[in-house]
């Protein structure tokens, strides 16, 4: 459905993406996986005839994106990084001009409109100015002007980015609902939400394609063992070392006061934990099972050693946090 | 090649195929300008949804009255009106860059431009909507003060010719103005900047015309040349030269061709 071919783009002397491919087949989710900068938003923009690659090309649908640019973004719904979406207008109208832009007939105009409101649960707020929405809100109109015109194609530039956790739960079921008869191409930076939600990721860094998986291949390949945090109100000087002799851990690390112990996967050794951290007095004040975060991913699939250096990061500071 | 079709022995298939030919370029052109139409009108609509248009409206009708009042009432009512039209395009030139400082940069600033030009849209379209949906605007503000002149037509006795000339090259004025304010906007992303740069431009054309009938040296002649403004000018006399208009709709047409060109630009950036 879409093909990369070694894609290049330069912005004067900053190379922002070098030599990328790939292909998405009809159907797919794929995950567009990297931090920020590593050139997710430029190829996004490529491929939604926003710019020109420097060098390189791709087609979508069978259309190549210079000759028959029409064409493609005919194919496309296209979701930018920030939802901008014009903020005097009622949302009604404002699906009901993105719908008539993009060729939808007259006839059967306002329909479509109504059918998508439905899809994206956005009726709720049809008549309401865009600029009074919540931001979880916007999103959902921000994801309905994007198949207004029912395209084959949907591009989603970090669809959860800012959101709270509540309502990022709420976006990822509704892209899942919607790859069913749509397929997608959305960027993030959480590892997460990839597994949660595409069937193929590909990892970029510094502009360059460094992994193509499935998410579940790529978190077997990245998770050998598991981390829980503990945090103590009196621990000994020797706490790590006894942490250490409990059966299961294999190894243990000091930092900003809180102990990362690293267990071996499917091992779930928090009952343990807080049972052994109880009987010793030592205060348990805070107890949790850390995700990778995706500089973790990186680190191990660049460097392919295992050893993982966890940075206080958990999941929930990255739905939460990123603004 | 139509030279060649003639030959051809089946005749009547080859106008067929000119006929469909033509035909389908009908219907693209019919497609194009109902997309360059969505866009005019969600812009008209825009202006009139906040309360900019209504300002604006009401300080021009004004400022007109005002003028009106001082130029013409107060004289006898068989006086020429170019004054009174003169003074017009003078607000104009205020207004104009508030109207159209909003039209790209806006778009730019806000990043809803992503989504306007990954649209299926050519940047043509996109360029001829947003001026279409602003010289929308401005017709309005033209229209509003017709009654001027109408009460003109009833108590005084002017000559209706000049009076239809005059507003003529108003709206044409207008029209002029509207595409430099356009391409200012495209250059930036700020509107404050953009505006300025509209009314900069504006005030340079302006300029050059008082120096133009003002001035009798070598540089006189070089503005009176130069100036935009005096062909619109020649048009309030009474007399409409096909020549002014179609020079007129030239300078349009050069400022939104080279606004297109930088909203294009971006692609290469
Ligand atoms: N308009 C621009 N001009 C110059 N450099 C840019 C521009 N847009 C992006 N970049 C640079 O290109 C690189 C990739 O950016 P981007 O594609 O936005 O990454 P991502 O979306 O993955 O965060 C970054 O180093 C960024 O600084
Ligand atoms: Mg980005």
């Amino acid at each position: 459905m879409v093909e990369v071919e070694q894609l290049t783009k330069k912005y004067g002397e900053v190379t922002a993406i070098k030599d990328v491919s790939f292909r998405v087949e009809r159907g797919d989710i794929l995950g567009f996986l990297g931090p920020n900068g590593a050139g997710k938003t430029t190829t996004m923009r490529i491929l939604t005839c926003f710019m020109a690659p420097t060098s390189g090309t791709a087609r979508v649908g069978g259309y190549d994106i210079f000759k028959d640019s029409l064409e493609v973004r005919r194919l496309i719904g296209y979701l930018p990084e920030g939802v901008p979406l014009y903020r005097d207008m009622a949302v009604r109208k404002y699906l009901l001009y993105c719908a008539a832009l993009r060729g939808v007939p007259r006839r059967g105009r306002e329909d479509r409109v109504d059918e998508v409101m439905a899809k994206t649960h956005v009726d709720e707020f049809a008549d309401k100015i865009i600029g009074k929405l919540s931001k979880g809100q916007r999103q959902r109109v921000g994801l309905a002007q994007a198949i207004v015109h029912d395209p084959p194609v949907l591009i989603l530039d970090e669809p959860t980015a800012s959101l709270d956790p509540a309502q990022t739960r709420e976006a990822r079921e509704l892209i899942r609902t919607l790859g069913k008869d749509h397929t997608i191409i959305l960027s993030t930076h959480i590892l997460a939400e990839v597994s949660m939600v595409c069937n193929r990721v590909i990892i970029i860094d510094g502009g360059e394609v460094k992994a193509v998986d499935t998410p579940d291949n790529l978190s077997r390949q990245i998770r050998q063992s598991d981390v829980i945090q503990l945090r103590f109100k009196r621990a000994p000087s020797d706490a790590a070392q006894q942490l250490r002799k409990l059966k299961g851990v294999q190894r243990v690390q000091q930092q900003d006061g809180a102990f990362m112990v690293e267990t071996s996967l499917d091992a779930d050794l928090r009952e343990e934990l807080a049972a052994f951290a109880v009987n010793k007095g030592w205060g348990l004040l805070e107890l949790r099972r850390m995700e990778l975060s995706l500089e973790d991913a990186f680190i191990e699939i660049t460097s392919g050693h295992v050893e993982r250096i966890v940075a206080a990061s958990s999941e929930a500071r990255q739905e939460g946090g990123t603004d | 090649m139509a030279v060649r079709q003639q030959s051809v022995p089946v005749a009547e298939r080859t106008t067929s195929q000119v006929q469909r030919a033509s035909r389908a370029g009908l219907a693209g052109l019919g497609a194009s300008l109902q997309t360059i139409g969505i866009i005019a009108l969600k812009e008209l609509r825009t202006y009139f949804t906040s309360w900019m248009a209504y300002a604006l409206i009401a300080v021009y009708l004004f400022i007109a009255g005002f003028i009106y009042w001082v130029v013409v009432g107060r004289m006898s009512h068989s006086l020429p009106l170019s004054p009174f039209f003169a003074e017009l395009a003078i607000i104009l030139m205020f207004i104009v860059p508030l109207l159209t400082m909003r039209l790209l940069a806006e778009e730019k600033s806000t990043g809803t431009v992503e989504l306007l030009l990954t649209s299926p849209v050519t940047d043509w379209q996109v360029v001829l909507g947003k001026f279409f949906g602003v010289f929308g605007v401005h017709t309005v503000l033209v229209l509003l003060t017709a009654h001027f002149p109408i009460m003109l037509f009833k108590w005084g006795n002017v000559d209706k010719g000049i009076i239809w000339s005059s507003y003529l090259s108003l709206w044409l004025t207008g029209g002029i103005f509207l595409s430099i304010g356009l391409w200012a906007s495209s250059l930036t992303d700020s509107q404050v900047v953009s505006g300025f740069l509209a009314f900069g431009v504006l005030l340079m054309l302006w300029l050059v015309n008082i120096f133009g009938f003002t001035m009798q040296n070598a540089f006189g002649e070089f503005c009176r040349h130069v100036s935009v403004l005096s062909h619109l000018e020649d048009m309030t006399s009474g007399v409409i030269d096909t020549k002014d208009l179609v020079y007129c709709v030239s300078v349009i047409g050069f400022f939104l061709f080279w606004a297109k060109q930088v909203l294009e630009s971006r692609k290469w950036k």
